[in-house]
């Protein structure tokens, strides 16, 4: 469902977009009355959700599907969500989440957000090993 | 013991020879199903087949033997392995009671069922069956070589391939993907050999081994060859005989010719070689280091009962960072989320906790056990048990080290089934 929004998109044809977005929601809606806890569809809705604008709607959809199944890509859907909304704070503790897992997440967002982001999740990882050359040498001690 | 076959009344001898059929279209039509084109083209309808046909079988039996008293009395389990198979079934079901994640694990205990009845089925209907059993495991097999080889080697592509995708990639028989084609091929080699030293006359069964190595080779994965090569190497000590040392001898040339003659294989070998070389121990795993870790996380929060089935890939990522904070050296600046820990002893450890892990240890033993319990006999369906069993559990237990063939349909159905075939085969009710 998403590849053909994410094409349509592309074409420019945001009147499309909007209408495929739309059917996209009813029919995620329909499934999710039969399949309620399917993380895959909450992230579907919630995906689609942000297409049409419904920013609340599509964060508590995602909310529900990091319920079932944590993952980094939808804490950085939701960071974009928050910056959309216009609230850097929470987008960034949602980007940091993804980021500490993989730093790629961090490129979703522009700079200085995303330099920021990058920094904390290399001093984090100095840090670590800091401790753990640390301790080693204790160990041998 | 219950009588022979032919012994019983007509309509029972129909009703078994249903049940077998089910039997032969899970064993030989779950390897095969995909749907091009589809979302999911080679997983969802495997597991579909699988639990389809599974299902039709155990609904079949319960009507059967609630029907008839002689077919009731025909399919009543019996034995230490029927029991491991349901405590494992019941034990999946605690779990998913347990789990950290129940709308994960929800699925999981019909699986569990499924195989358990699955393996039941063989037990008690391939009891006097003989090598046509077996050829059952090779079907699926030997195409699925077939095509491995023609993808690896560019002669063929049954479907039109993105150009995009890696060389290594494309080789993907029926299966998925190449460590998911080699983990399937692994025990039927090893079966397929087994078959080829017992059933001497049949020469077509030389072939059959050599495609099926030829097909593991063409995968171009590690585990896989060197789970292989254990269960050669444990081949000679089951077996002992000096036919049987060269044969294995053979096997294991044939495997390391296919391998090194094979750009993609040779390549990743030397991939390998150079990682190993470096010393660095998450590029030598393929990045497996931290699964693991994370694994062993899960495994020391709740050891009894586990994470619950299907639940690492939910708690992966939080339980990730855990593991990062206690070895810093392992941390790698890009990483990709695992749904698998790429080892199932560990996973099984994590999601299930010290009771599952010790049915799959139980389970593994008590298939070892027979190669050297089982007194030799003339038979040689008891002989190819005798000289497959320890090496199937062995070659299992090193594929389980580095890939998952437990969460896979394909390499399940058929070492449950092989393994089926060896206890009922060294069984009381194995008559000719």
């Amino acid at each position: 469902m998403n590849r053909e929004v994410r094409r349509s998109s592309r074409s420019g044809g945001e009147p499309i977009r909007m209408e495929q977005a739309q059917r996209n929601v009813l029919s995620c809606r329909r499934c999710l009355t039969t399949y309620p806890e399917d993380f895959q569809l909450q992230l579907l809705m919630g995906e689609n959700l942000r297409i049409l604008g419904n920013f609340e709607e599509a964060l508590r959809s995602y909310e529900r599907a990091l319920a079932t199944a944590e993952r980094p890509e939808v804490y950085a859907q939701m960071a974009e969500i928050e910056l959309e909304r216009g609230r850097p704070d929470a987008a960034r503790t949602l980007l940091r989440k993804a980021a500490m897992f993989d730093v790629r997440y961090a490129a979703v967002v522009d700079q200085p957000l995303r330099g920021e982001i990058e920094a904390e999740v290399l001093a984090r990882e100095e840090r670590l090993r800091r401790e753990g050359r640390a301790q080693r040498a204790e160990g041998r001690r | 013991m219950p009588a022979p076959q032919a012994e019983y009344s007509k309509p029972t001898r129909i009703f078994l020879t249903l049940l077998w059929c089910l039997v032969v279209a899970t064993a030989i039509g779950a390897p095969l199903a995909m749907v091009p084109g589809s979302f999911d083209v080679f997983r969802t309808p495997k597991d579909v087949v699988f639990l389809t046909l599974s299902l039709l079988l155990i609904a079949a039996g319960a009507a059967g033997a609630l029907l008839s008293d002689e077919i009731g009395r025909i399919l009543q389990p019996r034995g230490p392995a029927v029991l491991i198979a349901l405590a494992a079934a019941a034990w999946t079901a605690v779990t998913t009671m347990t789990s950290v994640r129940p709308v994960m694990s929800m699925g999981k205990p019909l699986t569990a069922v499924c195989f358990a009845a699955f393996f039941i089925a063989v037990v008690i209907l391939a009891a006097r069956r003989g090598l046509a059993a077996l050829v059952i495991v090779f079907i699926p097999a030997a195409i699925n070589a077939l095509i491995a080889l023609l993808q690896s080697t560019g002669i063929w592509y049954p479907w039109a391939v993105d150009p995009r995708i890696p060389e290594r990639m494309r080789t993907t028989g029926l299966i998925g993907n190449p460590n998911e084609l080699g983990t399937y091929l692994v025990v039927p080699a090893i079966a397929a050999i087994a078959a080829a030293v017992v059933w001497r006359q049949q020469k077509w069964l030389y072939a059959v081994a050599a495609l099926l190595l030829v097909g593991v080779a063409s995968s171009q994965s590690v585990t896989p060859v060197l789970a292989v090569a254990a269960g050669l190497c444990a081949m000679t000590i089951a077996g002992g005989t000096k036919f049987l040392r060269v044969a294995a001898l053979v096997a294991a040339l044939a495997l390391v010719l296919a391998a090194a003659a094979h750009p993609g294989s040779r390549m990743r070998f030397a991939r390998l070689f150079s990682n190993v070389s470096s010393g660095s121990l998450p590029e030598i795993t393929s990045f497996r280091v931290l699964p693991a870790a994370a694994a062993l996380e899960m495994f020391r929060e709740r050891p009894l009962v586990g994470v619950g089935p299907g639940s690492f890939s939910a708690t992966y990522m939080t339980e990730r960072l855990k593991a990062e904070e206690a070895h810093p050296q392992w941390i790698r600046p890009q990483s990709a989320m695992f749904a698998q820990v790429h080892n199932d002893h560990l996973q099984v450890l994590a999601e299930t906790g010290i009771p599952g892990f010790l049915l799959f240890l139980g389970a593994l033993v008590l298939l070892a056990a027979i190669s050297f319990r089982v007194p030799a006999a003339p038979d040689e369906r008891v002989r190819f048990a005798r000289l497959f069993a320890f090496p199937a559990a062995l070659t299992f237990a090193v594929l389980a080290l580095a890939q998952f063939p437990m969460q896979l349909t394909a390499p399940m159905v058929a070492a449950v089934y092989l393994a089926a075939l060896c206890f009922t085969w060294t069984g009381p009710d194995a008559s000719t």
